[in-house]
């Protein structure tokens, strides 16, 4: 297309590296008035400060923050006499991590924060600026061993104020502060802390009436989210800070228009201002420029640096070869570039080369010239402005006017073989007049407020007639848009995407208002027709990183339509950002996440995102809800949060994930620590946290995208948009700071990792802790005190609730303590030991007291990250639940846990009091209550009567001392009361089991025995009424006066007390007779148990059972032979012989000399 | 005041009790035996005494019956018999008491002298018993003679009876002898026909205080039937009923037919002959007339058999 042009060599190609910064500002200006004006007016005012003031300079990559040291703060003008020390923020990093321990004599992290950066200055001096006045007389000594820290910065700041004058002060300029964002957290909270520290005047050397107060401030380049994530780390500090002591200044962003001048002013550079003229040959060439780079300066940079390198190269010597369109495609195809923290690629090679193919088939068919074809193609791919068809045709060497139509319809037809765009093209006409003129003219007074913006958008540039420079020039539609929207609804949205492309803000409807009111109907037009590409074709060849990130929507139409619905309004697509962050999420290689819905109110749920995060050999579990957020309006952000946690806490969510379109306001952010913290008080931890994902513009539209793609059915490339996800997931730091997160909940008490126990099982984890709840000072004396205890109050084979577990020497009773520490739940100093509250359980305290101190396990169990490891047993909220019970903080009633206050404390002590009370009235005359217990040949006697005294007195002096106790002292010490009145209760129980037992059978046997004694008295009345003669006196059974002797000894057994000794000494023997008796002997875990005077009584009453036995078996024979005695006598009396009626003589002899004969013998 | 207390156990107080047991046992199963044995020989006695009562009170009233009968000397016989029976009882209760009280209560012999009361007794029954009989037989003999007579008259009645109604004083002669009838009923309604019956007609007359003619009843009522039998014979004569001899043959020939048992006497002629001749002093040819005219007048049949 055309010939080749040359112009005069240039002189330099720009930097890329901002080096050369200086000179190229002398050309190249970025509108920079309002940023360095914000920046002198924090000059004068830090001048004036007696504290450190800081400045924070807000900007993107490769917007030129670094330029505001090079092209600003080294401007004599502006610095005058002090001193700018450019740092840079990894080598302040790097200092950090190697001089980590030498600054440990101070507390301050602002003092030791100072000083690894006085540190960094003195490695910047010595090795950067050694040569540099006034830095060359500066000597830094380093920190001598053993020195403190506040010395070695005194020292330091004095030998860099020593040499400049009194009246000067030193800016420190930190650039690149977001290299900390991926520092781990314990290097960023240190930095970010020692940062808030120094601002708030430590050391104070630098404020107050301090040696240097106000002669220290400090300018921080950062990008926004790194700015964002300060505040939001420092929220508290920040609200007191801002406004006060710290301050920001945001970079303007480049226009068409500076952008425009900007690349001129490059050029310039390029010839030491001296520009023979301009090396491009289509003046849209610059608005191509800033459309590929989105106005980025830095990328600018690159690509005009990359542009006239080609030039040079393809010109002779000493010429320098203009840009033409074919050059321009040439050059910038396939080039990839970073811009906003996404890299595209531009005039992607393998799309050209198809569209090549397909224009060359057709122009074949349409028996047009392919390479015409092509240049036209060219130019109006390196020529992002409306170009008038008349001008496209001489570009083309078109002898007919006319056929220019034929090509762009070729054009037109290949676009949408390829892409399905239907209508590549937009058309304007020139407004006649001179630009400035006519824009006076329409937004003069009473002109829509947004018109201006319209007008910008309308407005484009030509080269004056020398091409050394621009002259403006407006274009409009060339037809009305309101009509358009009737007749051609793509072509119609293709001019509204072109003004929203400018001016996101403006909607379809203000936009064919504003052009055809107060443009197209208010100016004179060109008959000529000017055309350009359509934003979508634009989009193909010099992707934004939106529409380039959407790469995973298959069709590219589908592609353009959604990048460019979203980039008009992505605020609309919350549902759409919602969905997507779901998916985005699930797309997580390491963290498996699922979604569902829990009702927690009436006709409420909530989503429940739940996180399986492996990590090497562990998995950690939470649950967590998401915000996601794309509206601006505070009002609108804060209703959301009030919502988001106000569901947290209803449906027991411990954590939100807030994923925003930039960061959140810090407004929004102190509603949400507000609301977060509220109700807690000191002795209680946070209970809801959240998590702060802002994601770019870029990652937004990725993310609603395939949200919209999906809904909408069109075809979606699944692995594409799982390596966008992957990308996005990395840049937003997910799975790192879910990792740090986990992390800091093992110190917050809100990971639960398993323990690793060896000698200890779950359940005596709490167990020991109560044994060490209970007593007090070294493991020997704790150990002491246990065996002391056990002498008085201990069962053999028995749970003994003092000390559940079976410690059987020093030595294990430590080894068990070791382990708890080993597992951080207590600590030992110098061999004392501590045994306050782990984190996880003040967390489960604070959970409990957020809600209303009584809350079911399952709904703590969902406060807590669970952390799992192959081999391991899972981790156990249980144990610390339980481990809450034994301190006396909770008590669980059906599954759920109460916190118990002291009210409840004295109540129980009363009721605890008052129960033994009752024990010593009950058993004062029990005369039974003999314990014991024997573990192998080892006898341990408890006499129920001393054990109730003794425990007597102790909830005696605890109810005297119980208001004059510190709190835990006195939980400690009613702990010990509780659990030794537990151990009563058992003791009792035994002892009353035993007791009945016995008494069943003595029952029995006094029934028997005052049965048999009824027997023998009667059987003794019977044979002394029968007078069966003996000898005249009154008949005894001897057995019963046997009875009677011993029911005498019985009760002298009865009435008899022993001492411990007594019963330890006799009990032994008493053992294997004990086993003999049914319910009256255990043997639980190999150990014997019985009550030892009840045995010897049963014993006792063993014997007088056989007696009785015996004696029943003979009265029984001897009552019945009194029966048949009775009953003989009985018929001998009644006989009939002695009633006979015996008239007769003969007979009558007969009979009574037989009646005489009987009664004789009879006698 | 407490009585002194008597120290046993139990095992001894059930042998104490066993052997007292085992003596009470022993005692009360010979009460049951001498129950026994004392019960079977009273009941014994009893009859026997009952028996001598019996045989003594009929006595008594035969001997009143049968006063100034030939038979008075066989009653007189028996009534002696008694009183040895009497005798000898009371004796036996004499010696039986006199050797109690010289001897010692045995069981053995509470056996022994059951044994010899039994054997006493027997001995007497059977002597009573022989008495009793003989006493029946006397009774049946004397009062069957007295029926026989009644009977023959009662025939003869009966003969007449149907002869009169041929006769023209038809009416006077039934009447007649319809009071001859009248008075052979009374005297057979006051004969004893078992020893039984004797009681009950002394009963009556006692009753009816006319004891005293109880005695030598039997004499009595035989004169009183001669007495009918004249009477009837001098009624059929005189109303020419039957001739004289012709009714002393019709008397022999029924009284023959009684002796022989026979209601209906069909005797060889010649035989009837040779008895009537025992009963009559009279020749052959009178007495074949006389029987040829009975036949004729149809008091008998005579019958001629051809062989």
């Amino acid at each position: 297309m055309g010939v080749n042009e040359y112009i005069d060599e240039l002189c330099r190609l720009p930097s890329i590296t901002g080096k050369d910064v200086v000179d190229l500002e002398k050309y190249a200006k970025l509108p920079r008035v309002q940023t360095y004006d914000s920046i002198k007016g924090f000059l004068e005012m830090a001048r004036k400060a007696k504290e450190v003031r800081t400045l924070f300079v807000i900007a993107e990559w490769g917007e030129g923050k670094t330029s505001i040291y090079e092209g600003l703060l080294r401007n004599p003008e502006v610095i005058k006499s002090d001193l700018v020390i450019p740092i840079s923020t990894k080598r302040l990093i790097t200092h950090i991590k190697e001089k980590v321990g030498t600054f440990y004599d101070t507390g301050s992290i602002g003092i030791r924060f100072f000083a690894n950066l006085l540190y960094t200055i003195k490695d910047i001096i010595d090795n950067d600026l050694m040569d540099t006045p006034p830095f060359d007389k500066i000597k830094i000594r380093p920190k001598e061993e053993g020195t403190a820290t506040v010395l070695f910065i005194k020292n330091g700041l004095t030998s860099i104020f020593n040499t400049i004058p009194e009246e000067s002060r030193v800016f420190l300029f930190i650039d690149e502060f977001e290299d900390i964002i991926d520092e781990l957290s314990d290097i960023r909270s240190f930095v970010i802390g020692g940062l808030v520290e120094v601002i708030n005047g430590y050391p104070r050397l630098l404020c107050e009436k301090g040696p240097f107060a106000g002669r220290l401030h400090l300018l921080i380049a950062v990008t926004p989210p790194a700015y964002e994530k300060l505040k939001a780390e420092t929220f508290a500090d920040w609200q007191r800070l801002f406004g006060q002591r710290a301050f920001e200044v945001k970079l303007e962003k480049l226009d068409r228009k500076s952008a425009r001048d900007y690349i001129l002013g490059i050029l310039k550079y390029c010839w030491h201002g001296a520009l023979p003229k301009i090396p491009f040959s289509e003046p849209g060439m610059f608005n191509t420029i800033y459309t590929a780079t989105l106005g980025n300066p830095r990328s600018i940079v690159n690509l005009v640096e990359v542009l006239l390198g080609y030039a040079k190269s393809q010109a002779p010597l000493g010429k320098v070869k203009v840009i033409n369109p074919e050059d321009f495609i040439n050059v910038l195809s396939d080039k990839k570039i970073t811009v906003y923290g996404g890299e595209v690629t531009l005039l992607d090679r393998t799309s050209l080369s198809a569209l090549y193919g397909i224009l060359e088939r057709k122009c074949k068919e349409m028996k047009l010239e392919v390479d015409k074809c092509i240049d036209i193609l060219h130019l109006l791919l390196s020529n992002l402005s409306p170009i008038s068809i008349e001008r496209v045709g001489e570009k083309a060497r078109f002898e007919k006017k006319n056929v220019i139509w034929d090509y762009l319809r070729i054009l037109s037809e290949s676009f949408s073989e390829l892409w399905r765009i239907d209508r590549p093209f937009i058309f304007f006409k020139r407004v006649v007049g001179e630009a400035e003129d006519v824009r006076l003219e329409l937004t003069a007074r009473g002109a829509p407020q947004n018109l201006p913006k319209v007008v910008d958008a309308l407005e484009f540039y030509e080269f004056d007639h020398n091409r050394l420079s621009f002259r403006n020039v407006l274009f409009v539609p060339n037809q009305l848009l309101g009509e358009l929207s009737f007749k051609d609804q793509t072509l119609f949205q293709n001019y509204v995407d072109f003004f929203t492309n400018f001016s996101p803000e403006l909607g379809s409807e203000d936009i064919t208002v504003l052009v055809d009111r107060y443009v197209f109907d208010k100016v004179e037009k060109s008959d000529e027709e000017y055309v350009m590409l359509s934003p979508a074709i634009i989009n193909i060849f010099y992707p934004s990183p939106s529409i380039f990130f959407l790469d995973f929507v298959e069709d590219l139409d589908k592609r353009f339509e959604i990048g460019t619905k979203l980039m008009r309004s992505l605020t609309e697509f919350e549902k759409e950002f919602h969905s997507g962050i779901i998916n985005l999420l699930q797309k997580c290689e390491n963290i498996k996440v699922e979604r569902h819905f829990e009702p927690y109110a009436y006709g409420k749920e909530a989503e429940v995102i739940t996180l399986r995060y492996k990590e090497a050999t562990q998995e950690h579990s939470l649950r967590a809800c998401i915000l996601p957020l794309l509206k601006t309006s505070e009002e609108d952000l804060r209703s959301k949060v009030d919502a988001a946690i106000r569901a947290m806490r209803e449906a027991h969510i411990p954590l939100l994930m807030i994923f925003s379109w930039n960061p959140l306001p810090v407004e929004i952010k102190s509603v949400l620590e507000t609301m977060l913290s509220l109700g807690m008080k000191e002795r209680f931890g946070k209970v809801f946290y959240y998590l702060e994902f802002p994601l770019t513009f870029v990652q937004c539209q990725q993310v609603c995208g395939y949200a919209v793609a999906k809904e909408r059915g069109y075809r979606v490339r699944e692995e594409k948009w799982k390596a966008r996800a992957s990308r996005i997931l990395d840049e937003i730091g997910f799975e790192r700071r879910l990792g740090e997160l986990i992390r800091e909940g093992l110190k917050a008490g809100y990971t639960i990792r398993p323990l690793a126990l060896k000698k200890l099982s779950l359940t005596n984890v709490p167990r020991l802790l109560r044994t060490l709840l209970i007593t007090d000072g070294t493991i020997e004396e704790r150990f002491k005190m246990l065996q002391e205890m056990e002498k008085d109050f201990r069962v053999y084979g028995e749970d003994f609730p003092i000390c559940p577990l079976d410690i059987e020497s020093e030595s294990s009773f430590r080894m068990f303590i070791d382990e708890l520490r080993d597992n951080e739940l207590i600590e030992v100093k110098e061999g004392s030991l501590k045994t306050d509250p782990t984190p996880i359980e003040r967390r489960i305290l604070s959970i409990i007291k957020e809600y209303g101190g009584e809350v079911e396990r399952d709904i703590i169990n969902k406060f807590f990250i669970s952390t799992s490891a192959q081999g391991q047993s899972p981790p156990s909220l249980d144990v610390y639940l339980d481990m809450l019970i034994e301190r006396g903080q909770i008590e669980s009633v059906h599954d759920r846990y109460r916190m118990i206050g002291l009210k409840e404390l004295d109540d129980r002590l009363r009721t605890l009091k008052e129960e033994i009370s009752e024990y010593k009235k009950r058993y004062a005359q029990f005369q039974y209550g003999y314990l014991v217990s024997i573990k192998r040949r080892d006898v341990n006697a408890i006499i129920l009567r001393d054990c109730i005294e003794k425990i007597a007195r102790i909830a005696e002096d605890l109810y005297r001392d119980r208001l004059v106790l510190d709190y835990d002292r006195r939980v400690k010490r009613q702990r010990l009361l509780e659990l030794l009145a537990n151990q009563l209760s058992r003791i009792i129980e035994l002892v009353e089991e035993f007791h009945r037992i016995f008494l069943q059978n003595v029952d029995e046997m006094k029934g028997k025995i005052r049965a048999l004694k009824r027997s023998l008295e009667a059987c003794e009345e019977s044979l002394n009424n029968l007078r069966l003669g003996f000898e005249g006196k009154r008949l005894k059974i001897k057995e019963r006066m046997l009875i009677e002797e011993k029911e005498r000894d019985v009760k002298e057994l009865e009435s008899k007390i022993y001492n411990r000794e007594e019963l330890v000494e006799f009990s032994l023997e008493l053992q294997s007779k004990a086993r003999s008796f049914d319910g009256l002997y255990r043997e639980p875990r190999g150990c014997s148990i019985f009550d030892a005077k009840i045995i010897q009584m049963m014993d006792m009453y063993n014997d007088l059972n056989n007696i009785v036995e015996n004696t029943r078996q003979a009265l029984d024979k001897v009552q019945g032979l009194i029966n048949d005695f009775v009953r003989l006598r009985r018929s001998f009396e009644g006989h009939e012989l002695w009633s006979l009626n015996c008239e007769n003589k003969l007979s009558s002899i007969i009979y009574n000399w037989i009646k005489q004969g009987i009664e004789i013998t009879s006698r | 005041m407490e009585s002194e207390e008597f120290v046993e156990n139990l095992e001894n107080l059930e042998n104490s009790l066993r052997e007292r047991i085992d003596t009470l046992n022993k005692i009360i199963g010979r009460l049951d035996r001498f129950t026994k044995i004392v019960r079977e020989t009273n009941e014994k006695e009893g009859v026997f005494r009952k028996s001598v009562s019996k045989l003594e009170s009929l006595n008594k009233k035969m001997l009143a019956y049968f006063d100034g009968s030939d038979v008075y000397g066989k009653i007189q016989e028996i009534e002696q018999e008694i009183h040895r029976v009497e005798s000898e009882y009371g004796r036996k209760e004499s010696s039986l008491r006199e050797e109690i009280i010289k001897i010692e209560f045995d069981d053995e012999l509470v056996n022994k002298h059951c044994e010899d009361i039994r054997q006493f007794l027997e001995e007497k029954e059977k002597l009573i018993n022989d008495l009793i009989k003989r006493q029946g037989e006397i009774l049946n003999k004397f009062v069957n003679d007295i029926k026989d007579e009644l009977a023959i008259t009662t025939r003869l009645i009966n003969t007449l009876n149907r002869k009169i109604e041929s006769s023209p004083k038809r009416d006077g002669l039934k009447e007649t002898l319809a009071s001859i009838w009248d008075r052979a009923k009374i005297i057979e309604d006051d004969l004893p026909l078992k020893a039984e019956d004797l009681g009950k007609i002394y009963e009556k007359y006692e009753t009816e205080k006319r004891a005293e003619l109880f005695k030598g009843l039997y004499r009595e009522t035989r004169t009183k039937i001669l007495s009918l039998r004249r009477e009837l014979r001098k009624f059929a004569v005189e109303n020419e009923l039957i001739g004289r001899d012709e009714i002393a043959v019709l008397e022999a020939v029924y009284t023959i037919a009684h002796e022989i048992k026979k209601e209906k006497l069909e005797l060889e002629f010649n035989k009837t002959l040779e008895l009537l001749k025992e009963k009559i002093e009279a020749s052959d040819e009178k007495l074949q007339n006389i029987l040829l005219n009975l036949s004729r007048d149809g008091f008998l049949t005579l019958t001629l058999t051809i062989e």
